[in-house]
């Protein structure tokens, strides 16, 4: 009885071992051959390469592990592929020969979707295509085919103060078509933006949600006109453009990136995860020997990525400039003889008509006419905001009588040149300040100060490259310390701080104003046997500036309001209306002076009238030092201080 | 790294937005107001685009892309969208013309969506008889081999096409005087439509 049993066990296991083997390796015939890839693969250590982590955009952590920055979870193909460049490695190989999925479209086998991942393979692995599954992506190859471009610009749209949002600057990329074939004209080029897909227009959810990620980022291809109608026309911004040194095959690489990350996201931080690092690592991804990201502080601010992408040597081939419709008016303008702009300010305020535009004796000539018609235009579209097919509705009967005048001159438009190579945005100084002073009060005590702002510019220091008339501070921060009490204390924190002394022609003339949110310590008057104590406070206003010299000397006249907090009953709350007057001299490129004062009167707590001032002479030591000599009157006290400030 | 930054940023931002968020808004509305400006928003899946009547632009010949005119927008109001055609991929393009085979409905929305898109700036250019609208628009029409010829038909016959401040209208009549144009003489060839 034993042995039959026996020998069915032994029938019935050969039997299972039999199906096992069959069942196993028949479906896994096109996988083994994969598996044997994988073991290459990981034995050649391919998924520590940079230019892996590259494609599949992970960035390190503080603690220097991997993790990719694309937040949908389809991107990354192995379950802990976000984390895990070695997992991913392994489970792109197989996903290459895994058999077409008769339930989805053929376009969406991994062959076809992850295209980028595929050629990257193929320059470091002997891959035997015929193991392959035959699927043609005829969409990615026609896309592909339809897309051909010569050049890559990465594109800075300049600072924007009317719109908090955008006042570091935008960052996008520009695809120049190849001139070939009758496609001269540089607007049809296309554009590729990385922007946040926002679910709300609360304007607090908006941005609250925007610093905490919670906003989708993705790209966008856009023909380039829709982008000139949209910073050069409608916000008024100048582009300035850096063309990059990538050839067409690898601009044919970041367009096979841009297919694999298709409708996949990235969660948008406003401060890191924003337009510019996401473009960086799209360029690094073609070209993985750039080290773009390594020069890029925690919080990135697009100028500094624009430095990075200008101080890698080789990689600008050139640099220019798309004005917006103010700095064509400005240079048009200027462009003008005295009269001349005089005729523009009338025609445009309608004191004289159009048509008798040839009877001024500066507008004799059709030349003479032409500019000033054309300078006349650039002014229109300027103040009504002309963009798209929108008309604006200040102007726009004055406008179509201006155009048929204009189309009668049979005239075409003088030629300008409107670069302007000190005004590169990437010849700025860099956008973080760490600064160190000593000082004394009037009642001869000492002190030390520490200053750290992480971003961005002031009026005092070097303007090259930055927006002229424009100071934009986050976080400003002032430690100080006085020696002979001991104490250490924060004696200046702003959140936000902005000047704008615009300095356009009268015909234009725009507001100053300003807006200023933090704190600062009091050191006299304060009770309870402090030595300091703080003061809250949001201090905003409006008024004029007047320049002089063509615009070495700005005076400014503001009307401003401050709403004030402190625990100390002297202070309390209070309101306090202001008047703040200024001078601001550039002497030189390098020597700048600043002198303000305030005239206010606080009400709440003690009702007091107080005239304050404060001063600075600032010498620019290359881009990257200054010293500063300040005197400061507040609260009854004087206070004299010299520093150095470093830019990094 | 990320949530001990916003643990710091968060504290200091949003008492900042607490206070310059109602402003901003205010300024955000009425600048939109204002403007009518040419906007790029919004993620559209290709249903929507369907249902709401809308125009998808450059579909057929060149990808999957698009430009899209909303019917009942006023004037400038174009969405450049991302399609979420097939799941795959989301990337819209467009224009270029000489790019694509063209059939006459695309070289048709073609011809609107930059009219629409660039239609103040075309004016500008067509009454001073040259700039680079006019030679993009020139090559939407098929005729960049000839825009001295065409710049010189657009400034002259200025007042003709632009007399209407519709695009579509100021789009008709463009191609009326191209047509008709001895100089060009045809040589415009998506003029015809």
């Amino acid at each position: 009885m034993q042995e039959p049993v026996f020998n069915l066990k032994f029938l019935n296991m050969a039997w299972v071992t039999t199906c096992a083997i069959f069942f196993l390796y028949s479906p896994l015939r096109a996988s083994s051959y994969a598996e044997g890839l994988i073991d290459q693969a990981v034995r050649n250590n391919l998924h520590k390469k940079a230019s892996w982590k590259k494609i599949l955009y992970y960035s390190n952590t503080w603690f220097g592990d991997d993790i990719g920055i694309i937040d949908s979870e389809t991107f990354y193909l192995a379950k802990d592929g976000k984390e895990n460049p070695k997992a991913e490695l392994s489970a792109t190989i197989a996903a290459f020969f895994s058999p077409i999925n008769p339930n989805k479209p053929i376009g969406h086998h991994p062959l076809c979707a992850y295209p980028a991942r595929f050629r990257w393979l193929g320059r470091h692995l002997t891959i035997d295509q015929s193991k392959l599954p035959e699927v043609p992506c005829t969409k990615l190859k026609k896309w592909i085919g339809n897309n051909r471009f010569a050049r890559l610009s990465l594109v800075f749209s300049s600072y924007y103060p009317d719109n908090p949002a955008s006042m570091f600057g935008h960052t996008f990329l520009r695809l120049h078509r190849s001139k070939k074939e009758g496609m001269s004209a540089d607007l049809l080029d296309q554009s590729i933006n990385f922007s946040a897909f926002p679910d709300t227009s609360n304007a607090i959810l908006y941005t609250l949600k925007g610093v905490l990620g919670q906003f989708p980022g993705k790209y966008q291809l856009t023909p380039y006109f829709m982008k000139v109608q949209e910073y050069n026309n409608a916000e008024r911004r100048d582009l300035w453009q850096y063309e990059l040194d990538f050839s067409p095959e690898e601009i044919e690489f970041l367009l096979f990136c841009l297919w694999e990350i298709g409708s996949h996201h990235v969660d948008y931080f406003y401060f890191d995860d924003n337009c510019s690092a996401v473009i960086l690592t799209l360029l690094e991804a073609v070209k993985p020997q750039l080290n773009l990201k390594r020069s890029i502080k925690a919080w990135v601010i697009p100028a500094d990525t624009l430095r990075a992408v200008a101080n890698s040597p080789g990689l600008v081939r050139s640099i220019s400039i798309e004005p917006s419709v103010l700095t064509k008016f400005l240079v048009r303008y200027n462009d003008l003889s005295r009269k001349q702009r005089a005729v523009v300010d009338q025609l445009f305020s309608k004191k004289i008509k159009v048509s008798q535009l040839s009877k001024q004796p500066s507008a004799a000539s059709a030349a003479d006419q032409t500019r000033i018609l054309d300078t006349l235009l650039e002014l229109i579209d300027f103040d009504d905001r002309v963009a798209g097919s929108s008309l604006g509705e200040k102007h726009t009967s004055l406008r179509q009588e201006v155009l048929i005048s204009r189309s009668k001159l049979k005239l075409k438009p003088k030629q300008i040149n409107y670069n302007s190579p000190s005004k590169q945005p990437h010849l700025g100084h860099e956008s973080s300040q760490i600064g160190l002073g000593v000082g004394s009060y009037e009642t001869s005590d000492e002190f030390l100060d520490l200053v750290w702002r992480p971003a961005l510019h002031e009026l005092l220091a070097l303007d090259e490259g930055y927006s002229e008339n424009l100071e934009i501070g986050f976080f400003h921060t002032n430690l100080r310390y006085q020696p002979e009490q001991k104490t250490l204390y924060l004696k200046e924190y702003s959140l936000i701080r902005i000047w704008s002394l615009p300095t356009t022609p009268w015909v234009i003339k725009q507001p100053a104003w300003t807006l200023d949110i933090g704190m600062e310590s009091v050191e006299k008057n304060c009770s309870h046997a402090q030595s300091v104590c703080q003061r809250y406070f949001i201090n905003t206003g409006t008024g004029y500036t007047e320049d002089f010299f063509s615009k070495s000397i700005v005076l400014y006249l503001l009307l401003a309001g401050e709403i004030g907090y402190s625990k100390e009953e002297q202070l309390g709350s209070y309101l306090s209306p202001k008047l703040i007057y200024g001078a601001w001299v550039k002497a030189s490129k390098a020597w700048k002076v600043l002198v303000q004062a305030k005239l206010f009167k606080r009400y709440g707590g003690v009702v007091t009238l107080d005239h304050q001032y404060d001063g600075g002479i600032n010498y620019s030591i290359g881009s990257r030092n200054e010293i500063r000599l300040k005197l400061k009157r507040t609260d009854h006290r004087r206070e004299l201080s010299l520093g150095v400030n470093h830019y990094f | 790294m990320r949530i001990s930054k916003i643990l710091t940023l968060m504290s200091l931002v949003a008492s900042l937005l607490i206070v310059d968020g109602s402003a901003f808004a205010k300024k955000k509305k009425r600048r939109k107001k204002k403007k009518k400006k040419v906007e790029m928003t919004e993620d559209m899946s290709s249903d929507s685009m369907t249902s709401s009547g809308s125009y998808a632009y450059g579909m057929a010949g060149c990808g999957l892309g698009s430009l899209v005119i909303k019917k009942n927008d006023t004037m400038g109001q174009i969405t450049a969208a991302t399609l979420n055609a097939t799941g795959v991929q989301t990337f819209g393009i467009s224009t270029g013309s000489s790019n694509c085979r063209v059939n006459r409905n695309m070289a048709q929305l073609e011809q609107e969506v930059f009219m629409t898109a660039n239609f103040a700036s075309l004016a500008k250019d067509a009454a001073q008889g040259d700039g680079r609208h006019l030679r993009a628009f020139a090559e939407v029409l098929g005729c960049s081999d000839r825009i001295n010829d065409f710049a010189r038909v657009s400034q002259k016959n200025y007042g003709e096409i632009f007399s209407s401040s519709n695009p579509k209208v100021a789009l008709d009549q463009y191609r009326g005087v191209i047509i008709n144009s001895e100089t060009l003489n045809g040589t415009c060839a998506r003029a015809r439509i």
